[in-house]
Formats: structure tokens, C-alpha cells, sequence
């Protein structure tokens, strides 16, 4: 019996709150990184599993090269040092570090990047046109059957994984329990509600400075908002209810720094009456004010967007000068339009042609509190201007499952997300095949502008954009609103040197979207003093 | 049932023990318990959502999802769950009989047996404890409370306990942790067991997590405490008044005789029935306490099994609860025959 309890018990044992527990050496205090909202994990360190753990990629695994969303968009390169289009996009040369090495002490080389890339291509692991992988004589030479410049950020985002140990394992069902990687860690202690990362002191590339690292769970928001005060957690990148007294409590050593890297737009049912009549859609962009919405919950996190829907202080040069402000809310032009589509104000409602008040629910996940709160701000402003508008705070199955059946009449909450150019952003928000284009936008020169801008080079891709950007202002196929602000919540007190505001260095991220960004970040971390 | 019953070759009063009462109560236990095999089935499968789009959805909570990733968890989960019903259940009982659940679909690729045993015992020490010594003092305070009714202690202890029983559990779970562990610092915020704690069988895992125990266990006392509290001093002030205390007065008893052998013996019958189903309910976890303080245990699982549409693992976790509570109630139906002499003759 106690034998049973006892295996039980190391198999699930839990990480609790006691953060940074004192120097361990050589490598100062652990980083506590609050990297889970839920409250247990199992171990999986499959980088080819969804539910991967994270530090899987970045700490582990390492991926080839990324562009910093953050920043600049520049080239950050990992395994690769630089990378080569050719072939109008049809081939891409990617130069690999000769220094890389496996944590079992062999080299990584061009055989185990091609063994990867075929390896992913024969289990359906590969959403990439690739038709070849090939060795050069500087690293590998992928092969695609049309121009792949719009998905060079998926390219890089692969994570390398040794040939000699991968071969025969299935990527569905393996757990990887005790990986071989690049990466600068090696797995520590995994629980029930952490993973540790140890750092590698034969680490190829550089020295380590953080020497352990723990990933933890946190259960909900308000926890989380204890932990970060307490100085339990060093990073941080899941929302709580009051970012700004978070800083507040101890300014010297809390900060936030919100990273915007999506879109939040008002979704209205293109295939409901009566938001397919574009005076209608621009109605609603005019009628609403952005900069309120966005102060409604966690003032200074998300912020109004351009009606492009590109966020006009980041892809500045990207849209015409006279888009780039968001729209301001103007009622008396926001009637006009409504006007035009036969709805006129009678009284404080705004009755259409057949002597109803336009009626419209806003679907939103309830278990999201700034969702909640934006939706709230938003509904009460389309109140104001005649709309009989109500919010439906639902939870987040039903709301999937109601989006995916096109059951709304309009949506709050679903963000789409930029990369190293527009063209994912454009194209699962309005491409008729996306699982994204809820809305059933289906317009053939909109068809035609995203197929134009999947083939251009990169220095085309500013013009390319252009005719998009021109649909989403002129037809609102969407109702751009807000740039959703991820906030990244860290403390200096045990380690400086984050990225920031001032110094993007790279775009903060526990491993869930890029390794790359990940071991960038722990990598160039100091001891505070 | 009567057929079966005279077929036995017992004799006397156990034959009618046996045939009007075990084998009636085994008899519908087994229904029970195939009633709930096929609720477990079915109700997880009235939720709507399918698992691919739940995944996607707690992933762009934190960050934002490359279509690749997308589409990787559109193969794997997107078709989860389909085919006939039918089918679905035959396959779902030939697994249940090799004791095989599936794969969990949270965290998949981990199979449910896997995941259920890493929270079970968390949860079974945890609340189970927590029941345990609720009952107790519960129960002893309300005899004392019930002994002397409108007394000074009755006067403090029985409205006391009826204001924390209406305030909700989770809300005394935050002040807990918010006093205790947050502004004080006495006790730590959250989680099973210290991060930088090897667990095993050892004092150190055992102390450290005995420590991380004592909030989540003195919510659950807390609150639980008054229901057997009001409940046994009811019991006692209606019991205190039956003949057979004033004979055992009569007798010249010992006070403390009294209470114990004549008027709290009483008293506690209905109490034990219904600690076998809190005990019962012990595996079902403590879902909102273990969330305040992020608890390793099974209600966490459930919680994240229902975020996540994972079937299998809400299958496999409300069969153990459901099991586990059928099971504790017939031990405790079997116990009480042989304690309570009158439900025997009832049957």
C-alpha cells in the first residue's frame, strides 16, 4: 500500500508557491516563469505534439530562425544563420551554424534538418507546400511547389530533431520523456505543476546564464496576480485583473510591457440581414469609439487599430498615410451610413425599412473577463446610437461551436495574428476556405489580391498588401477595433536584461509560438545585482 | 429475487437476511452501476464543442497559434469522438472491461489511467482527511450543542455554524489565502507540494506537502463542518427527550454514560449514513477549492477535462467517482444492517 502511494505520489508530486528559493550554484536564482493557466500538466516532450510542454521548443529543441514580431521584424537567426530565396520563392537556402551540437555530444548537421523536414512530410506533420529537402554544402536547400515568401515564418519555426533517434518513432502517440536536443537546457524535474530546465554547461553556442528554470501552473488570474506581487514568479504572460497596480506595487521592479501582435475585430454575419449592406458595416466602424473600448478593462494593454486592420505603429509604413489613424467615432456620419441603408432614428432607436429597431447579439467567451468587459463598452456605445444591441457572454465550447455554424449575428473575441508580413493575417481572416472567415467572406478580388500577395518577394509585399488594405477600409469585410496587447508581466528583482518596450530585442514568449524567441530571451538574461 | 432466495440453503433468520437484503442490494447495485457506466458515456457527450476548436482556443489564450500548429491539431483531435453512438459505447465498454480508458485528449497523447492516478491521491488525502475530521468534531459538537439546548454554547456555536454554512466555499477558500498565505506569508499560496522538493516517500515531500494541505483542508473543514454539526444537535435535542434516556437517568447513570451509550448512539445513525456518501464523494475532489489553490488533485482534472472536451478523461474520472461512491455505499447499506437492528426487520 505505501508503495503504491509513494510511486503514485513521485509520479504527480506538485511545484508549489515557494518562488525563487535562494542561490543554487553557478547559476543564481531560478527563473519562475508562469507559463501554464491550468492547474496540472503531464509530461510531453514531443515537439510534433500539440500538447507539448512548453520549453520544448526553444529550451530543448531548438527551430531554425524566426523574425522578431516585436521588433523590426528582423531575422533572428538559431540553427540557421541566414537563409537564401531563389527560384521566384520556389526555393529556399538555408545556412546552418556548423557549431550546433546535440546534448549527447554529436554534431547536428544538414542530414538531421533533412531527415526532419521528411520525417514531418511522411506523418502529415508539414502544413508546407514542400515537395524536397536536399543537403548543400552549407546546410539544406527546401524545394516548394509554389512561392512560399508569405509562410517564411512557418518555414523557420521547425524544430530540428536527431535522425538517429527519431527514426521509426511515431510523432502521434510519443511522449519523449527524456528528449535529446540542441537547446541550451536539459530536463530537470517535471511534476505534476512544473517542468524544470536545467542549463547545459556544454551548450554550443554560448555560455548559460540562467542555470534552472521552472515553468509552473497557475489555476487562475487572481493566483496569478498574488504570485507576481510576492515576487514568486519572474515572468508572466497570461492577463490579470489590474496589470497597472501590479507595477504600482513595487515600480522599481515590476513591469509591464503589453506586445502587440493581433487583431480584434467586430465579426458581423455577412449572411444575415441586414449586416450584409456595407452602409451598414460602415455604420457600426463609425459608430464606435476605439479608444474607449480599449480603456474599458486594463487601461494601456490593448489599443485602437487602423482601419486596415494593421496596427498603424508597427506597420507604419506598410499602410497609405490617410488609413493609418483609426477611425474616430462620428455619429452624425455613422447615422448618414445607416441612412443609406434605409435605418433612420425614430426616437432613441434606429428603425430600418420594415419599422424595427436593429437587434443584434455580440457572441463572447463569459469566461474571459477583458473579453467580457470590451464586449460590455462595445455594446453600450452601439445602445447609444439607436442599435437594441446585447451582450452574449457564452462559454468557450459553445462559442466555438457556434462560430464554426455561423449561429451569431455578430462576434467579440476571436484575434488574428500578424507575422513577418500580412499575408496569414489577410488570408485566415478573409479567405473563403479559412477555418477563420467566420463572417463568409467570399469576393473574388479579394481572392485575387491574397493569391498575389502569397507570390510576391519580400520587397514586393508592401505594394502587394496595398489592394487589401484598400478592401478592408472601402468593403469592411471586418470592423477593425482594437490591437489585442499580450501583457508580459516580468520582475528585475532576481534578473535584468528582459526585452522591452524600449529594447524589443526579441518578442517575449514562454516557447508557445517560437523556441526561437524563448532561448533568445533566457539567453540573455543577467543576475541583478 | 423470492426463487433465488429459497433457494439458498440457509436457514432461519440469516436466510432472510440474505435474500431480502443482500441479494436485493446486489441486485441493485449492479443496475446502479451500469446506469452510471452509461451516464458516464453519455453526458460528456452532450456538451457542445468539438475538442480541436477547445484546444485552439486555450492556445491562442496565450499566444498566438501558427496555422501549422493549427492544422496539426485539426488532424490529431478534429476527428475525435465521431462514428455512430452506438459503436462509440460498444467500444467504450470493451475497453472499460480491459481497463483500458483511451487516450486523454487534454493531454494527449498520456493515456486516462495515467492521468487520473497522478490526481487521485491527492484528492483522496486531501478531502478525505478534510471529511474525516469535519465529521468528527461536527458531530461531537453538536451532541454537546444538542445536549443542552438554548445553553450558552448551543447559543453561540449553532448560528455560528449556520452563517459559514451559507457563506460559499470558495470565497472562504480566497480569504484563507489571501490572509494566511498572501499578506502574512505563514502558509504557502498554492500548488500540492515546494517546488524544490524531490517527491517520494520521504519526511521532507511528506512535511512539505502536509504544509501546502493545511488551507485547502481548513477550507473544506470550515465549511463542512456545520452541516453535521446542526444536524447531530437536532438529532440530539429530539433524542435527549425519549424514554429510554429518562430510563437510563432512572437507572443513575453516569452523565457522560448517557450521552455516549443512549442518547448520541441514537442520534448518529442518520449522520453515518450520510458520511458513507460525503465519503463517497471524496474522489469527486473539491473542484473549487483545489482551483483557488491549484491543487494537483482530481477536481483540477475535471476542470480542465471539461475546458478541453476531453471525453475520454471525463469519462474515466466520473466512472472512478461514480464507482467510488456505489462501492462506499454498499459497505456502508451492508455495515448499518448489522448496526441498526430495525432496518433489517423493514425489509
Amino acid at each position: 500500500m505505501s508503495a503504491v502511494l509513494a510511486a503514485s505520489l513521485a509520479a504527480c508530486s506538485g511545484g508549489g508557491a515557494n518562488g525563487g528559493g535562494g542561490g543554487d550554484a553557478g547559476g543564481g536564482a531560478p527563473l519562475t516563469v508562469a507559463a501554464y493557466s491550468q492547474p496540472t500538466l503531464q509530461p510531453n516532450f514531443n515537439p510534433f505534439s500539440p500538447n507539448a510542454l512548453r520549453g520544448t521548443m526553444g529550451l530543448i529543441y531548438e527551430q531554425l530562425y524566426d523574425f522578431n514580431t516585436a521588433g523590426k521584424f528582423e531575422f533572428m537567426p538559431s540553427l540557421a544563420t541566414e537563409i537564401a530565396w531563389a527560384d521566384a520563392g520556389k526555393t529556399l537556402d538555408v545556412t546552418l551554424d556548423t557549431r550546433a551540437k546535440w546534448s549527447d555530444g554529436s554534431p547536428l548537421t544538414s542530414d538531421d534538418v533533412v531527415f526532419t523536414f521528411e520525417y514531418m512530410k511522411e506523418h502529415e506533420l508539414l502544413a508546407l507546400p514542400l515537395t524536397k529537402a536536399s543537403k548543400t554544402d552549407k546546410g539544406v536547400r527546401l524545394e516548394f511547389s509554389e512561392p512560399a515568401y508569405a509562410i517564411v515564418q512557418d518555414i523557420g519555426r521547425t524544430a530540428i530533431v536527431p535522425a538517429k533517434l527519431w527514426q521509426g518513432k511515431n510523432p502521434d502517440t510519443e511522449l519523449n520523456t527524456v528528449p535529446v536536443g540542441s537547446g541550451p537546457y536539459k530536463l530537470g524535474r517535471v511534476t505534476g505543476q512544473q517542468a524544470g530546465f536545467e542549463a547545459r554547461d556544454d551548450y554550443w553556442k554560448q555560455k548559460v546564464p540562467v542555470g534552472q528554470i521552472n515553468y509552473i501552473t497557475t489555476s487562475s488570474t487572481s493566483l496569478l496576480a498574488q504570485q507576481l506581487v510576492r515576487h514568486e514568479v519572474d515572468l508572466a504572460y497570461a492577463g490579470i485583473p489590474d496589470m497597472q497596480q501590479f507595477v504600482a506595487k513595487d515600480p522599481a521592479n515590476n513591469h509591464l510591457w503589453p506586445v502587440h501582435a493581433s487583431m480584434k475585430p467586430l465579426l458581423l454575419n455577412l449572411k444575415r440581414k441586414p449586416f450584409q449592406d456595407l452602409h451598414v458595416r460602415k455604420g457600426f466602424a463609425l459608430a464606435l469609439n476605439r479608444e474607449q473600448i480599449a480603456n474599458a478593462y486594463n487601461p494601456g494593454v490593448y489599443a485602437p487599430v487602423s482601419a486596415t486592420g494593421l496596427y498603424q505603429e508597427d506597420w507604419t509604413d506598410w499602410i497609405p498615410e490617410a488609413d493609418r489613424a483609426p477611425l474616430a467615432q462620428n455619429q452624425q456620419e455613422a447615422l448618414a451610413e445607416f441612412a443609406k441603408a434605409g435605418y433612420h432614428k425614430n426616437g432613441d432607436q434606429l428603425v430600418g425599412p420594415d419599422g424595427r429597431q436593429l437587434t443584434m447579439g455580440v457572441l463572447t467567451v463569459s469566461t474571459f473577463a477583458d473579453g467580457m468587459a470590451y464586449t460590455q463598452e462595445l455594446v453600450s456605445q452601439l445602445t447609444q446610437i439607436g442599435v437594441k444591441a446585447t451582450v452574449e457572454g457564452v462559454p468557450p465550447t459553445a462559442y466555438t461551436t457556434r462560430e464554426g455554424k455561423g449561429d451569431f449575428d455578430a462576434i467579440y473575441g476571436d484575434a488574428f495574428t500578424y507575422g513577418a508580413n500580412p499575408y496569414n493575417f489577410y488570408s485566415s481572416m478573409l479567405a473563403p476556405d479559412s477555418k477563420h472567415n467566420f463572417v463568409g467572406w467570399d469576393d473574388p478580388a479579394t481572392n485575387k489580391a491574397l493569391a498575389a500577395l502569397a507570390k510576391a518577394a519580400p520587397e514586393q509585399q508592401k505594394e502587394a498588401t496595398l489592394p487589401l488594405e484598400k478592401i478592408m477600409v472601402e468593403q469592411v469585410p471586418v470592423v477593425p477595433l482594437l490591437v489585442k496587447g499580450t501583457p508580459y508581466m516580468y520582475s528585475t528583482m532576481n534578473w535584468t536584461g528582459w526585452p522591452s518596450e524600449r529594447n524589443p530585442y526579441t518578442t517575449p514568449d514562454p516557447g508557445a509560438i517560437s523556441g526561437v524567441y524563448a532561448a533568445k530571451l533566457v539567453l540573455s538574461l543577467k543576475p541583478a545585482l | 429475487m423470492a426463487a433465488q432466495a429459497t433457494a439458498l440453503p440457509l436457514s432461519g433468520p440469516l436466510r432472510a437476511l440474505a435474500g431480502s437484503v443482500l441479494v436485493k442490494r446486489i441486485a441493485f447495485y449492479l443496475v446502479a452501476g451500469w446506469a452510471a457506466i452509461t451516464l458516464n458515456f453519455l453526458l460528456p457527450r452532450l456538451m457542445p464543442g468539438d475538442p480541436a476548436s477547445a484546444i485552439l482556443l486555450k492556445m491562442t489564450e496565450l499566444g498566438p497559434v501558427s496555422p501549422q500548429r493549427e492544422a496539426v491539431v485539426h488532424r490529431l483531435f478534429g476527428g475525435a469522438n465521431s462514428g455512430p453512438l452506438w459503436d462509440q459505447y460498444v467500444s467504450y465498454l470493451g475497453g472499460l472491461f480491459r481497463g483500458d480508458f483511451g487516450l486523454s485528449i487534454a493531454f494527449y497523447p498520456t493515456p486516462v489511467t495515467d492521468v487520473v492516478s497522478s490526481g487521485f491521491w491527492w484528492t483522496v488525502v486531501l478531502v478525505g482527511t478534510a471529511t474525516v475530521i469535519s465529521f468528527v468534531i461536527g458531530t461531537v459538537l453538536g451532541a454537546i450543542a444538542g445536549w443542552r439546548p438554548g445553553r450558552r454554547f448551543d447559543s453561540i456555536a449553532s448560528p455560528l455554524s449556520i452563517f459559514v454554512h451559507s457563506v460559499p466555499y470558495f470565497w472562504i477558500a480566497l480569504i484563507l489565502a489571501f490572509v494566511f498565505a498572501f499578506q502574512w506569508g505563514w502558509l504557502p499560496l498554492a500548488g500540492g507540494a515546494g517546488r524544490n522538493v524531490e517527491p517520494g516517500f520521504t519526511a521532507e515531500f511528506i512535511g512539505s506537502a502536509l504544509e501546502h494541505a493545511i488551507l485547502p483542508a481548513a477550507t473544506i473543514v470550515l465549511t463542512s463542518i456545520s452541516g453535521w454539526l446542526i444536524h447531530m444537535r437536532n438529532m440530539t435535542a429530539s433524542v435527549i427527550n425519549e424514554d429510554y434516556v429518562l430510563l437510563a437517568w432512572a437507572k443513575g447513570l453516569h452523565t457522560a454514560r448517557v450521552v455516549s451509550g443512549y442518547a448520541a448512539r441514537n442520534a448518529i445513525l442518520p449522520s453515518i449514513s450520510g458520511f458513507a456518501v460525503s465519503i463517497g464523494m471524496v474522489v469527486g475532489g473539491s473542484l473549487l477549492t483545489e482551483l483557488v489553490f491549484n491543487y494537483p488533485g482530481l477536481g483540477s482534472l475535471l476542470n480542465q477535462a471539461i475546458l478541453n472536451l476531453d471525453y475520454p478523461l471525463m469519462q474515466g474520472l466520473f466512472l472512478v467517482i461514480s464507482l467510488t461512491v456505489l462501492v462506499i455505499n454498499f459497505i456502508a447499506d451492508s455495515i448499518y444492517v448489522l448496526l441498526d437492528p430495525r432496518t433489517r426487520e423493514v425489509s
